[in-house]
């Protein structure tokens, strides 16, 4: 057997895994629950997810389409996230059900909202799987023995883990309302996807340059709002000091509140708030008896919520320094003016503008360096800025996996919004672009790095 | 019907047989006293009885449960919520004060509550004596806070082995002064193991045993 088809055998025990794992749970929840008719749904929902990631295979599949499941999965960690918290809450402190609930207490809206939220949980991961086993397929030479394996790992994990479930019946209600199961599915996503997985799906990054530019601009609205030109009055040592509110370390720190923060005050609740015992209850014992069923219950109902908890601190641990590391910030290549504009060819050896990554060109003009950069952004178009804002001191930029970042103040700017104006975005520089190569006059990228150096914002930074 | 129902209990130990084929139907509330010589059976069946031990056959139900059924943690939580114990040696933990010690019983059962642990030594008479240690105890005020640890969790099922066998008359007195009021007061259904025959009249039942089998079952009259 090909090292192609192990992998994808690996890949479809561990997709059999998953699904088993997922179905045992939320079957053992309706069951639990008096609700066996939703099973058969759940399981049609499955039925059509797997048909569904067999279309894959038959039909040609775009790039984009690719990269779109791999951030459906982030996505969906956070629906997932999210839709636990808001049950966690309810469940906390229950109040009237809103129309909402209401509405799904109908088995006539139920029945599609769970097809719909099974279908929409399984298939990305099982899409991007089954695209990842026709990429084998292909590198193995074709032929179907690739699928095959993969099929059979599918199966022979989806049987094994059917037969344990059999074997030992789970009890999940004991540990597990509503919002617990919820974590539980969102815990499975996290862990299949490994933890490298979870960073492949940004979520930590994303939230952390999220909250990054969210303070950092909190902080220069809160100036523009006082009337003050912050960078005159601030020094760069004030502005390293407040660069720490939205730097790397703070962003890291932050993102991992926004995690557990919920879920801390979620335990705080649960744990705090008072037990009312039923009035009926005569004796004393019965009351103690009353009281710890209550607080039992409590205790097995947080465990779900502790051990997310420790999952994603275990994760964002294995996410620090990643920041940092993953930046990437290449020497400027030093271009000589012809003509009165600079050129760059779009491919040349060993390089290629459309690669994704930042690419920097340093020209000099009257005995000063302006540096330029151009990176494709996610709708395939080149851009052209300089290497430079109109806020900071013209340190550069570096690039993250979505951003470009500001090597002074680390904001975070989407690689979407490269080319627009003002702000901390670089300031953008009108480009010839031809099929071939890239062209900027001198005119234009000197007369925007001369403005910048004497702009305002740059007057009261000792450099 | 019966509350408490033993049919064909047998007990051996090796070739030694404990209990031979007992049959015996005690009521709900009812107050019965197991008489008999030493080794007539007497503990073995109260402790069959109160899932101490089990029978090498025959069937129990209390209440309806068949006890020799239950497996490990439902035997406990049997024991724990529907029994109370008393012994002829106290049992007391020799480092924890009376208050303490009734108090492991509600953290067994389920949750200590200090203020109501109190009142039920209050109401043994040792209101007084709640941070003594046994050692610091008389006999007697040792026994009462066995009665008090016994009625803690509300059992409905008292079961004492020889509760008075190592107290004084005036003590005696008080202990069964205490086991009528819970029995008058809150119902309760009491199994009273003796070799005193001036014990056996308080109960409503006398049971006399010989050789593992009940040989007379006769209502006490007063």
């Amino acid at each position: 057997m090909s090292q192609f088809a192990v992998e994808a055998l690996f890949v479809g025990c561990k997709e059999g895994l998953v699904l088993a794992l997922c179905l045992a749970l939320i079957t053992a929840y309706l069951r639990g629950r008096g609700r066996d008719p939703l099973v058969r749904t759940v399981y049609a929902a499955v039925i059509a997810v797997l048909l569904a990631s067999l279309a894959v295979i038959m039909v040609p599949v775009s790039v984009e389409a690719r990269a779109i499941a791999v951030k459906m999965a982030g996505t969906l960690f956070g629906l997932v996230y999210l839709t636990a918290l808001a049950a966690l809450y309810h469940t906390a402190e229950p109040k009237d059900s809103g129309p909402v609930a209401e509405a799904l207490h109908r088995p006539a809206v139920l029945g599609p909202v769970l097809f719909l939220a099974t279908i929409a949980y399984f298939i990305p991961d099982m899409a991007a799987s089954t695209l990842y086993v026709s990429d084998l397929q292909e590198m193995a030479g074709g032929g179907v023995l690739v699928h095959i394996t993969a099929a059979a790992g599918f199966f022979f994990a989806l049987a094994a883990a059917y037969a344990v479930a059999r074997t030992f019946p789970l009890d999940i209600l004991r540990i597990a309302a509503f919002p617990q199961l919820l974590l539980f599915l969102a815990l499975i996503k996290l862990l299949t996807g490994g933890v490298r997985g979870f960073a492949e799906i940004s979520l930590i990054p994303s939230v952390q340059s999220g909250l990054m530019k969210l303070v950092h601009d909190a902080v220069h609205q809160l100036l523009v709002m006082l009337q003050v030109p912050d960078h005159p009055i601030l020094t760069v040592s004030a502005w390293n000091f407040i660069a720490v509110l939205f730097g790397t370390t703070a962003g890291l720190i932050l993102s991992l509140l926004v995690f557990l923060l919920p879920l801390a005050f979620f335990l705080r609740k649960h744990f705090g708030s008072p037990i009312a015992v039923p009035v009926g209850l005569a004796s004393g014992a019965a009351r103690r008896a009353y009281l710890r069923g209550v607080r039992d219950d409590r205790m097995l109902k947080s465990l779900p919520v502790i051990l997310f908890m420790i999952v994603i601190t275990l994760t964002w641990f294995s996410q620090r320094g990643e920041g940092a590391a993953q930046r990437y910030a290449p020497t400027p290549v030093r271009l000589v003016a012809e003509s009165g504009s600079i050129s760059i060819p779009i491919q040349s050896p060993g390089s290629s503008l459309l690669d994704g990554r930042i690419h920097k060109y340093v020209v000099q003009e009257k005995g000063v360096d302006i540096r330029v950069l151009i990176v494709k952004k996610p709708d395939g178009t080149l851009v052209a800025a300089l290497d430079a804002c109109d806020i900071c001191p013209p340190d550069g930029y570096a690039q993250t996996t979505e951003h470009v970042v500001c090597l002074y103040c680390n904001t975070p700017i989407p690689v979407g919004t490269v080319g627009m104006p003002g702000g901390c975005n670089p300031i953008p520089v009108t480009a010839l672009i031809s099929g071939k190569d890239v062209r900027i006059t001198m005119k234009e990228i000197a007369g925007k790095w001369m403005a910048m150096m004497i702009g305002e914002g740059k007057k009261g930074v000792r450099r | 019907m019966s509350f408490i129902f033993l049919q064909g209990v047998s007990k051996d130990y090796g070739t030694a047989q404990a209990l031979r084929g007992v049959d015996c139907s005690i009521g709900r509330g009812e107050w019965v006293s197991i008489m008999g010589p030493s080794g007539s059976g007497k503990s073995t069946l109260l402790n069959i009885i109160g899932g101490l031990d089990r029978p090498s056959a025959g069937t129990i139900t209390v209440d309806g449960a068949d006890i020799n059924a239950m497996k490990g943690e439902e035997l406990a939580r049997f024991r724990r919520n529907s029994v109370g114990f008393i012994f002829q040696q106290s049992h007391l933990i020799p480092y924890l004060t009376a208050a303490e010690n009734v108090m492991l019983a509600q953290y067994f059962h389920s949750l200590p509550d200090r203020a109501e642990a109190v009142e039920a030594l209050a109401k043994v008479g040792l209101g007084h004596r709640l941070d003594h240690r046994p050692s610091q105890l008389s006999g007697g005020e040792q026994q009462r806070v066995c009665i008090a640890r016994a009625m803690i969790n509300n059992p409905g099922i008292l079961l004492a082995d020889e509760p008075t066998g190592n107290l004084d008359r005036a003590n005696t007195r008080t202990v069964l002064d205490l086991i009528r009021d819970i029995h008058r007061q809150d119902g309760y259904t009491i199994i009273v193991v003796t070799h005193d025959p001036e014990v056996s009249r308080w109960a409503d039942r006398s049971l006399f045993m010989e050789d593992g089998r009940i040989v007379t079952d006769e209502p006490i009259c007063r």
